[in-house]
């Protein structure tokens, strides 16, 4: 009964009483479950899907409004936007293909239409952010599906390089704005990499890392815990440090299963309450 | 040895990745020792779920080629969250998400949970959980327990099936803490449920790993190239062990089929300037399929056509920091994807991609040809159809310091003003000033002769250098110069006996002679008449009948003398004595005049020898040839010079249109 009034308590305030480094939280109004947000990189729309990571939705964060860009399967994971945020790139598969199978497709915000992109290659799909004019290197990021390393390709070029040399069974790399380092998982810990792969991999913290900042110093990611390893019994946001190597706790609520932050231009973030399936926002306090 | 043979095969079989790709999720697992165990599980479970794991990938992999892969290999430093586990199967592309556990809190059996959290589309899930339960019940013989959507039983959902988008499903092989355990840790069992996930998989995946050895790795290269004008896409790979034929898949979808060797080339449906993509499966009598390893392989077909007709042109100039270059525009030639640019008939700047090229390294002045060679893939080139252009690099620096001087002098009998300059660096041509006035334009070389002057006159001259980026005047400023009179130009006389009525006489007459002022007649050898204006001169004086008489001319003026040019000649006198005088032969009388008094104080009288005379024009001009003086006479006879200084001047005076002129001298 007291945790039924506490938790009341704090949503109603719309703020938390536990040491957090974040504040100023707000749900954003929109009806259903959603996961995995990506938002655009002027923080105007986020990407967001469901369930088992199916389907794509486009979320107007003025509006609210939501719409659907794909109900397939595979589409949920790795979507990804251009710079210029006119255009989303996500992959997804028939029903009887294999998802190794999906294709590529970008969708135009401005004229609502979706395109088969066959000169995307799926693995390549979430580091790809729109062809840059005049451009003479357009580096992407990926995990090689033989070796479980992650390695890199300029799509210029068409030179590809293995960025983790070391053992391991690598997966979500993730490449930062300036296109230098590379935030990836072996296990259940977070490295970041120089993209040029001549470079060890520095152990930055533990969990899932689903956002650079603009200024590449800092990761946002999730840890999730569990009480006997079957479900999710916690998660938390964390703040990485990419110069001093250091991670702290961001949120701390036994209210919210916060998890896959995103990035809202240089000091705000918006993530997901994986009970509810809720859209949060909120200020960092970096 | 056994175990690199396997490690091998094992790298072998991995990178020959398949479409269907299966992650196996042997669950829990611990940190750096066996003590850290973050979700707090049996080691049976823990080291079970690992064991048969990985003898279920190894299953697949010594049977089938299917691309399998495993969230945790070791149990030591392995511990990943549900979440992340989510991450791998949806990262590594699973399409099947096999998650092994065992079960704790006393019982028998195993049991399958499979999530369809707000999932349209179930069966899939279900039909996954109830093949692996049927298999291990029948495999394992376990006793069935269960096979149902975990919230129904469990009253929350598997992390790792709700964060998968693969088919997935999660097993609970049997009891750690019941006589299930001691199957659990048999190796003999172990085998059991491996071999029964593998049958249960192969089951769902509608797949048979036949005894035919599936095709081995292979790469495949998409080469454009162009075929005479048609663009061709050149497919070749290696070849794949055990493989019988070859299909082409481009964009995406099969495009050809069995194809025997290892090329092929795509002509037809091919778009120059079109991205195409191509991927090649291997194949042979057995169900497996094996893709190039090298991915979908994107290129763009190559423009064929030969460059069509264009035209170029060059403009020399000045950058704006003042550095002449040339200025090449070409219009488009339709196909060309580049461009060659030849200066001088040389290669000078090669595979420029847009219309326009500026040659800054030229000098100014210097004379430059280009061409332009519009080219692509073809070895057709295209040079642009108005033939080679020439230009002149310019001169984009101010023009430079310069001097002027001028100086009067004849050339021949012709006076003028010699105007010459040194030359101004970078000046292109100059313009004349002529009494502050512009008097002649665009003049190129140093020197400029005004001959359109009046003797004795003084003139001023500037000077402006010029180009196209500015001008600057003469630094030495305004220089004069008066013009000089010249020499007494050639001329020739005759002498002609006449009468002058019944008085023998000879008659002179000569061309005029340039710049000359008056002449002197000499007879006989010596000075006979001076001053003589006009060209005629009737000599009646003491000439003799019969007598022969020799003639020069001399003209004069203030530059010197010049003799007339036919040398001395000669005219024997007639016998004018019986001539009569008709009305017809009325000589008109021959005008003299003389001046007097020649020195003078101030008054100089004129003698005329004919009275009637009136409208005497006159005009006095001082030795440098400036008219002093001018006015007409009517009935008077004389000049007031008292008001000239003291100088020696000359008269001039017009009567009746003939011209005298004489050197005075005024005290």
């Amino acid at each position: 009964m007291k945790r039924r009034l506490l938790i009341l308590f704090a949503l109603a305030s719309n703020h938390f009483i536990f040491s957090q480094k974040i504040e100023k939280m707000n749900r954003v109004d929109v009806d259903g479950f959603y996961t995995n947000p990506i938002v655009s990189p002027d923080g105007k729309f986020t990407l967001v899907t469901g369930h088992h990571f199916k389907g794509v939705y486009l979320l107007n964060l003025k509006t609210n409004e939501i719409i659907q860009i794909s109900d397939k399967d595979g589409s949920g994971y790795g979507y990804s936007w251009d710079n210029n945020n006119e255009m989303v790139y996500f992959k997804q598969k028939e029903a009887k293909e294999y998802f190794s199978d999906s294709k590529v497709y970008s969708y135009s915000l401005n004229t609502r239409t979706t395109t088969f992109m066959p000169e995307i290659d799926i693995n390549m799909l979430s580091s790809y952010h729109g062809k840059e004019k005049n451009a003479t290197s357009q580096i992407v990021v990926y995990t090689n599906m033989n070796t479980l390393k992650i390695e890199a390709k300029d799509l210029i070029s068409k030179k590809s390089w293995v960025i983790t040399s070391e053992e391991g069974q690598y997966y979500n790399a993730l490449l930062s704005p300036d296109g230098k380092k590379v935030a990836v998982h072996n296990g259940s810990d977070i490295y970041v990499y120089d993209i040029n792969g001549n470079g060890k991999g520095q152990k930055i913290g533990t969990g899932i890392a689903t956002s650079w900042s603009a200024d590449n110093q800092h990761l946002l990611g999730f840890l999730d815990s569990s009480e006997d390893g079957h479900n999710v019994t916690n998660s938390e946001l964390y703040l990485f440090d990419i110069k001093s190597l250091t991670s702290k706790k961001v949120s701390n609520t036994e209210v919210l299963l916060e998890m896959f932050p995103s990035f809202m231009g240089k000091d705000k973030v918006l993530f997901t309450d994986d009970k509810t399936g809720a859209i949060y926002t909120a200020q960092l306090k970096m | 040895m056994k175990n690199i043979f396997k490690i091998v095969m094992a790298v072998l079989f991995t990178v020959s990745m398949q479409s269907q790709i299966i992650v196996i999720d042997p669950g829990h697992g611990y940190g750096a020792t066996t003590s850290d165990n973050p979700d707090g599980r049996t080691a049976t479970e823990i080291e079970t779920a690992l064991e048969v794991g990985l003898r279920t990938r190894t299953l697949i992999q010594n049977s089938c080629t299917w691309t399998v892969q495993m969230t945790r290999t070791t149990n030591l430093n392995s511990w990943v969250s549900v979440t992340q586990r989510g991450q791998m199967a949806n990262n590594w592309n699973a399409d099947r998400l096999l998650s092994i556990h065992c079960n704790a809190g006393g019982g028998t059996g195993t049991e399958t949970f499979y999530c369809t959290q707000d999932d349209t589309n179930t069966p899939p899930d279900v039909a996954f959980a109830q093949k692996i339960q049927t298999d291990m019940v029948s495999g394992g013989s376990w006793n069935n327990r269960r096979c149902v959507e975990d919230n129904s039983f469990l009253a929350y959902h598997l992390g790792v099936l709700r964060y998968s988008a693969a088919t997935g499903c999660l097993n609970e092989i049997g009891f750690v803490d019941s006589a299930d355990a001691t199957k659990l840790t048999s190796s003999t069992w172990r085998d059991a449920f491996a071999l029964s996930y593998f049958n249960a998989l192969k089951s769902d995946l509608n797949l048979t790993c036949a005894t035919t050895p599936a095709p081995g790795i292979f790469t495949l290269t998409v080469t454009p190239e162009c075929n005479g004008t048609t663009s061709r896409m050149a497919l070749s790979w290696t070849t794949s062990a055990n493989a019988t034929a070859y299909d082409i898949y481009r964009n995406g979808t099969l495009w050809d089929s069995n194809i025997t060797t290892t090329s092929y080339t795509n002509t037809n449906g091919v778009v120059a300037g079109t991205n195409y993509t191509y991927s090649v499966k291997a194949k042979n009598t057995g169900a497996t399929q094996t893709a190039n390893s090298n991915g979908i392989v994107s290129v763009i077909a190559l423009n064929c056509a030969v460059p069509g007709a264009f035209t170029m042109s060059v403009t020399p100039e000045c950058s704006g920091t003042g550095t002449p270059r040339n200025k090449l525009t070409w219009t488009t030639s339709a196909n060309a994807t580049a461009y060659n640019v030849y200066r001088n008939g040389v290669l000078y700047a090669s595979s420029l991609t847009g219309t326009t090229y500026t040659n800054t390294a030229v000098t100014s002045g210097t004379t430059y040809s280009y061409y332009v060679v519009a080219k692509n893939t073809t070895a057709s080139q295209t040079t642009n159809s108005n033939g080679t252009q020439t230009v002149v690099a310019l001169n984009c620096a101010v023009p430079g310091s310069f001097t002027i001087s001028a100086t009067a002098e004849c050339s021949g009998t012709t006076s003028r003003v010699n105007l010459s300059w040194t030359a101004s660096a970078n000046a292109t041509s100059y313009d004349v000033y002529r009494n502050g006035n512009l008097y002649a334009s665009d003049v190129t070389g140093t020197q400029f002769l005004n001959t359109f002057i009046t003797v004795g006159a003084t003139y001023t001259y500037s000077m402006i250098a010029k180009n196209n980026i500015g001008t600057l005047a003469n630094s030495n400023g305004t220089v004069s110069a008066t013009a000089v009179v010249c020499a007494p130009g050639s001329f020739t006389a005759t002498a002609t006996a006449t009468c002058s009525g019944t008085t023998s006489a000879i008659n002179l007459t000569w061309t005029a002679s340039a710049n000359a002022i008056s002449y002197d007649i000499y007879r006989n050898g010596n000075l006979y008449a001076s001053d003589v204006t006009g060209t005629s001169f009737l000599n009646t004086y003491l000439i003799t009948a019969g007598t022969t008489y020799t003639y020069y001319v001399k003209a004069k003026n203030a530059a010197g003398t010049l003799n007339n040019s036919n040398g001395t000649l000669s005219a024997t006198a007639t016998n004018c004595s019986g001539a009569k005088i008709s009305e017809e032969n009325n000589v008109k009388e021959t005008i003299t005049i003389s001046f007097y008094p020649n020195p003078t104080d101030g008054i100089l009288n004129l003698e005329i020898n004919i009275s009637e005379i009136q409208n005497i024009h006159y005009m006095i001009i001082d030795m440098n040839g400036r008219m002093i003086k001018e006015a007409n006479l009517d009935t008077q006879r004389s000049i007031n010079l008292s008001q000239l200084p003291s100088a020696t001047y000359f008269v001039r005076v017009v009567v009746n249109g003939q011209e005298f002129v004489k050197q005075i001298v005024k005290k």
